[in-house]
């Protein structure tokens, strides 16, 4: 999930773009939350029972899972209390490059059931929370009732066509929202300007921001060298080359610009490219092409065309190992190609009669988070409505056999947190003129030497980034 | 250089106490004018600005405009040392890394000094437009202080309506709902200190959370009288004079009703 090692490289190359804010920061704010990561979030850590038993997820009476409709209802009515308008982006279908990283995880989700059988078998508690949690998913049926929760309680909600993250990202762009809470830092990947973790996590943490544009200048990457960067460290669209970590990902990025010099430059002893990272050569049926177009200029056409009546081609075909993954190449060239023209040099050798260039994996990766499949955000308006008291209250008390006292004092926070009116924020009115800590003491202060800092300014509790 | 001495020690102490319920972390900033300090609270709902004029203090020198990163909170501690009487002075380095207070009863008798290290603090400035208001009330503090601490009791909102003929404020809430209205006062009525008079150009009429025109009344031992400025749509402003420095100045942005 995410991009592997993301939120330690840019706490260590860029600190500055990290910034810790209490929830009242954000009052007034409209934020897009990642639905599914939240919904998520809240099976693994709602759960109740301790000490001897192994703690296990809330159920109603009929032994369905409610952990994630508790944690939805708190944590929304949390967030508006707080005087945060969220707007919730569910998934929609996966995107197909991660077919590879799905079977992935339901190889690990067949290792943790059996795992869990053995822990029952032997009695160990602690072993089976810890396999159990990995048992936890956000289904299809997890959605449908939090989708129905969130209309009922009056909060906005769309499924992105795909991923959520994607769909985040170009709300906060164009400023339909402010800021992206989500704990997926491949939300970063597509250039969202404000992520925000911990925003549904319990407790009173502090929220994390983190801040695009900061974090670009003190990694010292362009957009696109950053998505690169990612790819290299591990996303979750392709595998990644073994033995190249944050670390040395952000140094070769920097030294040699994008994956392809990479790749030139690397000793290919000392790092395993994974095979799909390679430019591969496919033989088609030339009748599949059109002869007269060239396939550059079309290749979604393409694509489709040959699906269904290839089958033989691809089996002849050098054909990937895993079953599936051939179909899937085929709908990510569509995403790739746009970007394949300025990305791939080789691009020409396509056109070669009966043979197609298949596009190396992290060309794709890369089209998915600069092409999303998303909804236009810029069509996308979101309403806050009164919350439907007996419908919650039919939902939560009667079909999930909730607390109606619990119930009843949420529903008042809600009404109350909706008020008559809304609390405006001073710089809707007043515009910032600069920060006040550019004066140049201020800034001596800063670059002095970090030893100095730690005897001058600890002892009155004033420690700040 | 940074030096700056008050007679009056004990109204930096009262400054402090208006302030830091507010804003926990504030930079001021000491130029040749004198002090300023501006800092919105966590919700970035309110802002309070101070403003010291140079001429107000004993003594002020200011080779250098430097800033100050003060913790509200722990600055308060340490003016809790001085006497009520003491003198005050400020002073620091034209690259600090503290604040160095120093207390002398007024007989000389006790001097002591406390040294306060300052904070690297980030803040947003906000650029205020130098406007002006429709409505200007002014009246005495203490009233002001005590119609928002009874309104509070009663709700969290609290409409403000000013007219020719005075200003309502308005609550509801739970238990019931009430109001409170302020008359403009007839030019014979007694002290000017405790008067109210009003300055309008058109009605206005607008919606505050109660809880921060609480914070803003801590301002009250300042001074007697308190103004607050209002035109529809904008933040209010309630300003409290300082007697010969400055003024302490708090702007609340109003609740409005979107749907």
């Amino acid at each position: 999930m995410g991009i592997k090692g993301l939120t330690k490289l840019i706490a260590d190359e860029a600190p500055e773009a990290i910034k810790e804010h209490k929830v009242e920061h954000y009052n007034g704010r409209t934020v897009a939350v990642d639905a599914s990561m939240a919904i998520y979030q809240f099976l693994i850590a709602i759960r109740h029972g301790s000490g001897g038993a192994a703690a296990s997820q809330l159920t109603n009476e009929a032994g369905e899972v409610t952990s994630h409709i508790q944690g939805l209802f708190n944590r929304t009515i949390r967030m508006l209390a707080s005087g945060i308008k969220p707007v919730f982006v569910f998934d929609g279908k996966p995107p197909t490059l991660k077919g590879g990283e799905l079977d992935k995880r339901r190889e690990k989700r067949e290792k943790a059931e059996s795992e869990l059988k053995k822990a029952q078998e032997e009695a160990n508690v602690e072993e089976q929370d810890r396999q159990s949690k990995r048992l936890v998913r956000a289904g299809k049926k997890e959605s449908a009732d939090c989708k129905k929760l969130l209309e009922l309680m009056g909060v906005p909600w769309l499924e992105a066509p795909c991923e959520a993250e994607a769909q985040c990202a170009a709300l906060a762009k164009i400023g339909k929202v402010y800021a992206v809470a989500t704990e997926d830092t491949d939300t970063l990947t597509f250039a969202t300007p404000r992520l925000l973790r911990n925003m549904t996590s319990a407790g009173d943490n502090p929220i994390k921001e983190i801040d695009y544009k900061k974090m670009l200048e003190g990694l010292g990457l362009t957009h696109a060298q950053f998505i690169d960067l990612c790819i290299l460290m591990g996303c979750d669209y392709t595998s990644n080359i073994r033995g190249i970590g944050p670390k040395s990902a952000l140094t070769l990025i920097k030294k040699y610009g994008d994956i392809e010099h990479v790749l030139e430059n690397i000793s290919k002893g000392k790092y395993q490219v994974p095979p799909e990272w390679l430019p591969r050569i496919k033989v088609r049926k030339p009748s599949s092409l059109p002869p007269s177009a060239p396939p550059s200029v079309s290749p979604v056409e393409e694509g489709d065309k040959a699906m269904p009546g290839d089958e033989n081609a691809c089996k002849t075909a050098e054909v990937d190992s895993k079953a599936g993954m051939e179909g899937e190449k085929e709908e990510g060239i569509k995403a790739a190609a746009i970007v394949a023209r300025e990305v791939a040099p080789d691009e020409p050798a396509k056109s070669v009669e009966g043979e197609v260039m298949e596009m190396p994996a992290y060309v794709m990766a890369r089209a998915l988070f600069v092409q999303p499949e998303i909804h236009d955000p810029a069509e996308l308006n979101f309403k806050w409505v009164e919350p439907n008291e007996a419908g919650l209250e039919a939902f939560l008390i009667d079909s999930l056999g909730f607390n109606p006292d619990r119930v009843k004092s949420g529903i008042a926070k809600l009404k109350a947190s909706r008020g008559a009116m809304q609390q405006k924020r001073l710089d809707s009115f007043f515009k910032p003129s600069g920060s006040s800590s550019t004066s140049s003491t201020t800034l001596k202060r800063k670059e002095a030497p970090a030893a100095a800092k730690g005897k001058g300014k600890a002892k009155f509790g004033g420690k700040k980034k | 250089m940074f030096e700056a001495r008050l007679t009056e020690g004990s109204l930096l102490k009262k400054i402090i106490e208006a302030i830091k319920d507010l804003v926990q972390e504030a930079n001021v900033d000491c130029s040749e004018e004198g002090l300023t300090m501006q800092a919105m609270d966590a919700s970035h709902v309110s802002l309070c600005s101070l403003n010291m004029r140079h001429g107000g203090f004993d003594h002020y020198r200011c080779d250098r405009s430097i800033s100050l990163g003060l913790n509200l909170a722990n600055l308060g501690k340490i003016l809790k040392c001085a006497g009520n009487d003491d003198v005050v002075t400020l002073k620091a380095e034209d690259e600090p890394d503290t604040l160095t207070l120093m207390f002398e009863s007024p007989n000389q008798e006790r001097i002591s000094d406390f040294e306060l290290k300052l904070m690297d603090i980030e803040t947003e400035h906000l650029g205020i437009p130098n406007e002006e208001y429709k409505c200007t009330i002014s009246m005495p503090s203490g009233e002001f202080q005590r119609i928002v601490r009874d309104l509070a009791v009663i709700g969290e909102t609290c409409i403000i309506t000013c007219t020719k003929e005075g200003v309502k404020f308005s609550v509801s809430g739970d238990l019931g709902n009430g109001n409170v209205t302020v008359r403009q006062s007839s030019a014979a009525d007694g002290d000017e200190k405790d008067q109210v008079k009003i300055q309008m150009e058109e009605p206005v009429t607008l919606n505050f959370a109660l809880r921060y025109l609480g914070f803003f009344t801590k301002a009250t031992p300042l001074g007697s009288t308190v103004k607050l400025h209002m035109s529809p749509d904008v933040p209010i402003v309630v300003e409290y004079p300082i007697d010969g420095i400055g003024s302490i100045s708090y702007f609340l942005a109003p609740k409005i009703d979107e749907d």
